[in-house]
């Protein structure tokens, strides 16, 4: 085997190593099912999407159809406001339920539970907690999308988390709108 | 007076028939076929990268954040593709504004930024092909890849820093970069030099 060939095998066995130990280090330290896709794609309605945990008094697991239920307050095609890094303005319409409708409904928040954090089910989450008083006072602007304009969110979902940017003004509300939204983390 | 006479008149008639076109040798600057090649690969770039969703080719498969990289080396091709056929740096540029502007013109969320992203890409990928020459590997696969890996690799760091995503954990980092590395050196640099040797079997006229 010539040198250079043999360099270019070095290369690409180091590369394919780091890509393989940092999925597998990523996997397990970020809590990512590699399957989650799949599952999500192919499962149903019916399959379990989002979990709650954290400071909570019970784990809440939920599927999609469950969001959907009337149990939870809906929020139908309301127009949101963004604002990403960059400065760059748009609105989107999205119906979900409104996030603190479920904590109410369920009533899984222990008495110290202070803020909300949003994970995706690609290891992305959002910039920051969340106080839980501002889901509390704006019930119709921080939803659990399955809507966008009228249409199930089949590239970005099957659920997305929502926060208006009238609630943050001062953040880029792009960083949560979490999509694959798999896990809201309370503290 | 004589001699310089027949001077003249034959230094008139070489002007009047001087040779012209895409495959007169002295040719330094761009002929016009490079011209076209440019505006018409750039455009169909810019067609298909702003409508065509090829993140779902990675999604079912590798869940993490970042790891649409894996695809997103078909952003520069066309610009590879197009120094195949003309052998000319500059065509790269022209190429990746053309496919820039016509992102643009689709409604990219980056708004004219992509624009700038498109100039980015070009201009390393530019850099990689001369860096390639210089170490004698301007015209072999692992020359391709490289400079194709250098063009696509800096996007990545790019679009992260500007999307701030520091809060995000550096494992994503690292393995976002190394898939727009990855993605550079197999679809930008060896897909493009398979498809530039493809049309050249084809018949289509190179430039150089």
């Amino acid at each position: 085997m010539e040198r250079r060939n043999f360099y270019i095998m070095i290369m690409s066995i180091i590369i394919g190593m780091s890509v393989f130990w940092l999925s597998l280090y990523a996997f397990i330290i970020l809590d990512i099912d590699p399957l989650y896709h799949i599952k999500t794609t192919f499962g149903g309605e019916d399959t379990i999407v989002l979990t709650i945990k954290g400071n909570v008094n019970r784990e809440l697991e939920l599927s999609v159809s469950d969001i959907k239920s009337d149990k939870y307050q809906q929020v139908e095609d309301r127009t949101f406001h963004f604002i990403n890094a960059i400065g760059s303005e748009f609105d989107e319409v999205y119906s979900g339920a409104s996030l603190w409708s479920i904590f109410e409904e369920e009533n899984i928040l222990n008495e110290d539970a202070l803020s909300f954090l949003f994970i995706g089910g690609d290891g992305y989450w959002a910039e920051t907690y969340l106080p839980l008083n501002l889901a509390e006072n704006n019930t119709e602007q921080i939803i659990i999308a399955y809507e966008k304009d009228g249409e199930p969110i089949y590239y970005d979902g099957p659920l997305r988390s929502i926060v208006d940017h009238e609630l943050i003004p001062e953040k880029a509300n792009t960083h949560y709108a979490i999509k694959y939204l798999k896990t809201i983390i309370i503290q | 007076m004589k001699i310089e006479n027949i001077d003249s008149i034959e230094s008139n008639s070489k002007d009047s028939y001087k040779p012209t076109g895409y495959l007169h040798e002295k040719t330094k600057g761009l002929t016009l076929l490079d011209l076209l090649y440019s505006t018409i690969i750039g455009v169909m770039g810019g067609i298909i990268s702003s409508l065509i969703p090829f993140s779902l080719l990675i999604k079912v498969w590798y869940p993490l954040t970042g790891g649409t990289q894996l695809v997103s080396g078909h952003h520069v091709i066309w610009a590879t593709i197009v120094y195949g056929l003309t052998r000319k740096k500059p065509t790269i540029m022209l190429t990746m504004i053309t496919k820039g502007i016509l992102e643009f013109l689709f409604g990219d969320p980056w708004g004219l930024l992509i624009i700038l992203v498109n100039l980015m890409e070009g201009l390393f990928l530019m850099i990689g092909f001369k860096l390639m020459e210089k170490i004698g590997e301007g015209e072999t696969k692992l020359g391709w890849a490289i400079a194709g890996g250098l063009g696509n690799f800096i996007q990545a760091p790019f679009f992260w820093i500007i999307n701030q995503r520091w809060y995000l954990h550096w494992v994503l980092w690292v393995l976002a970069f190394i898939f727009a590395f990855i993605s550079g050196l197999l679809i930008t640099g060896l897909l493009g030099r398979t498809v530039k040797n493809y049309l050249i079997k084809a018949g289509v006229p190179t430039t150089f």
